[in-house]
């Protein structure tokens, strides 16, 4: 659990780092406005040189530069996902035990359907219908072509129900606690005894739960990234650049190494540590 | 003594276990339905929020508002949606999903029943060969609880549940098309092997992470069964070692891998568009992206609405079989 913290600390570093120490780096004398994430600098495919130490891709752009900046766009949009998620989460989790019944009981329904409903589905549906949308709306093309909103979107709505399910299956479960009832008999209104003595209780599940459900969030998106319906080129993103170094694979087969060795250990850095703090937070596997 | 013992008429009998079946199983299906009108009307919905709709994208970018009203008009798209979505329902039940916005636009239904075959094809093979592999080395690994075989089949496992679909397919694809030459990389119309050599390689995939799941769920409850009481039983009784682990533990370890088969349909979908677009196979998850990526909404809610009912429907068919292959939930009240 530590190693995997101590990598998900490095990891945050070089993705918000790398691309301007790059660009620094990588500048050539008298340009300005330069990026040395979506410029081309070099010949393609070149390898083992000083200058470019994961070589340059198809393009001639830097490797290295690309893959931090791919770990910013996968960690800013895992983030920004689970943070909505959890808003939402918590909202409809938390009405659904304590709001009266005519409006739990559809909520809860709903909940459970959206739950039910395959997650590449509801992506592809509303990112479809972005698409769609901007067909008749030059103002989403843009917004369609870069593809980060798009995904938010998607990706948010695919990953409250399970916060929810959680949240209102915890709070069921603290609901009739001693300390509960006795708040609630000391004539404590609902919202004080939800938002001082049960969401408290929430935090540390939660975080462990959000860790583990942001490596599912980052493995979505480069599974969209990878088929080309999530962040679009020139943009890097790990499944991006896994595609196109699938595309060049015959001849260029290095190029896969980085992107999957990346998004394999950042997935599975996640889930190790989000299952270390579960146990750590968890009272009953004390 | 024997006249207090109650006679066999005045025992209570046991509540008949038959109609709790019947009720948990009309719930489960009343919340079937409920998941399907759900789908279809977020199906629907996607496609009436999105500023823009079939009239719009009929007429052309060049068309002016009165054109484009008119075209709406003749299509009945200026109804209340209450209507529309009715006909909706009328047209999806039928599988009339209109026709496709570009291309050759041709009928979104006689698309789908071309391209649904392959890919249900390759995620049957897919979901029998992860049972085949996952039941089979989860009870391995069971058995041979925290030895070396165990500790072997652990560690892939974890291998298969953390490594995407997408970094796996690559290198297995360029180690034995590129480098070994010994299985086609892409769908080919005119195939030069038998249709299997080209179905290996992505069944294979699409089965590693499901096995791996399945032998991990087989494993926690096989170790589960093998320390309970009746197993101590039968060893006592000396029944004899390959009876004791086919017929009475992993009988009563299969149940909640059985579930977990049934949670790994949507899985299987999503590693099926992932496929389709490595392979090049003409499926429903190649076109669902071609779609996509076109804004082509009618191709869009036909494939969505198609594979949602299917997920749906086998869903409720496992959820459904459970209490009939396990007596223990037969008889608790669900």
């Amino acid at each position: 659990m530590w190693v995997g913290g101590a990598y998900l600390v490095l990891l945050v570093f070089f993705s918000f780092v790398g691309p301007a120490m790059r660009t620094s780096q990588l500048q050539p004398p008298g340009m300005a406005n330069f990026d040395a994430v979506t410029s081309g600098l070099d010949r393609p495919f070149l390898n083992n040189v000083a200058k470019y130490p994961l070589g340059t891709d198809e393009q001639g752009r830097d490797i290295l530069a690309r893959l931090a900046q791919g770990g910013r766009t996968s960690l800013l949009i895992g983030l920004t996902v689970q943070g909505i998620a959890l808003l939402l989460g918590l909202l409809v989790g938390t009405i659904g035990v304590y709001a009266p019944k005519w409006i739990r009981e559809p909520v809860m329904r709903l909940t459970d359907a959206m739950f039910a409903f395959p997650d590449i589905l509801l992506g592809m549906l509303l990112i479809g219908a972005f698409a769609s949308a901007s067909v008749a709306n030059p103002a989403l093309k843009a917004i369609v072509e870069q593809g980060t909103i798009p995904v938010i979107a998607a990706l948010s709505c695919t990953a409250w129900p399970s916060i929810a399910r959680l949240v209102r299956a915890q709070i069921a479960s603290l609901k009739d606690r001693e300390f509960v009832v006795a708040a609630k008999a000391s004539g404590a209104s609902t919202y004080y005894i939800v938002t001082r003595h049960v969401l408290p209780q929430l935090w540390g599940i939660l975080l462990a739960v959000s860790m583990v459900e942001l490596a599912g969030t980052i493995l979505a998106e480069a599974t969209l990234s990878f088929l080309g319906i999530g962040i679009r080129p020139p943009n890097p993103s790990w499944g991006g650049m896994l595609s196109i170094a699938r595309q060049n694979m015959q001849s260029h087969p290095e190029m896969l190494i980085w992107p999957s060795i990346m998004l394999s250990i950042t997935i599975f850095a996640l889930s190790f540590v989000g299952d270390g703090l579960r146990a750590l937070t968890d009272p009953k596997s004390k | 003594m024997e006249q207090a013992l109650p006679t066999p008429s005045e025992v209570p009998r046991a509540p008949s276990a038959l109609p709790n079946v019947l009720k948990a199983i009309g719930l489960r299906l009343l919340f079937g339905i409920f998941s399907l009108v759900f789908i279809s009307f977020i199906v629907f919905l996607a496609d009436e929020l999105a500023p823009g709709d079939a009239a719009d994208v009929r007429a052309g970018e060049k068309a002016t508002v009165a054109q484009v009203e008119k075209l709406r008009e003749s299509m009945g798209l200026n109804r209340p949606w209450p209507v529309r979505y009715v006909e909706f329902l009328g047209k999806a039940a039928k599988l009339d999903f209109g026709h496709s916005y570009y291309g050759t636009q041709r009928e979104v239904r006689d698309l789908i029943l071309e391209k649904l075959p392959i890919t249900s094809l390759i995620a049957f093979c897919a979901i029998i060969l992860a049972a085949a592999v996952g039941i089979g080395l989860g009870t391995i690994a069971g058995i041979y609880r925290t030895r070396p075989p165990d500790t072997a089949i652990l560690i892939i496992s974890t291998l298969g549940v953390t490594v995407p679909t997408f970094v796996l397919a690559p290198i297995l694809v360029y180690y034995f098309s590129t480098v070994r030459d010994i299985l086609p990389a892409t769908w080919e119309t005119e195939m030069r092997a038998p249709m299997y050599m080209y179905l290996l390689l992505p069944v294979t995939i699409l089965a590693a992470r499901p096995s791996a799941l399945l032998t991990r769920v087989t494993r926690a409850s096989m170790i589960d069964t093998l320390q309970q009481e009746f197993i101590r039983t039968a060893i006592a009784k000396g029944v004899p070692t390959n009876r004791l682990i086919f017929k009475h533990a992993l009988r009563n370890a299969i149940l909640p891998v059985v579930t977990v088969i049934g949670t790994s349909f949507g899985f299987l979908l999503t590693g099926s568009f992932v496929l389709e677009s490595v392979f090049t196979i003409p499926g429903i998850g190649k076109d669902g992206i071609e779609a996509i990526v076109m804004g082509d909404m009618p191709r869009i809610q036909g494939i969505v609405l198609v594979t949602g009912f299917l997920f749906v429907v086998l869903n409720l068919v496992v959820d459904v079989l459970l209490p009939l292959l396990d007596p223990r939930i037969r008889e608790a009240q669900v």
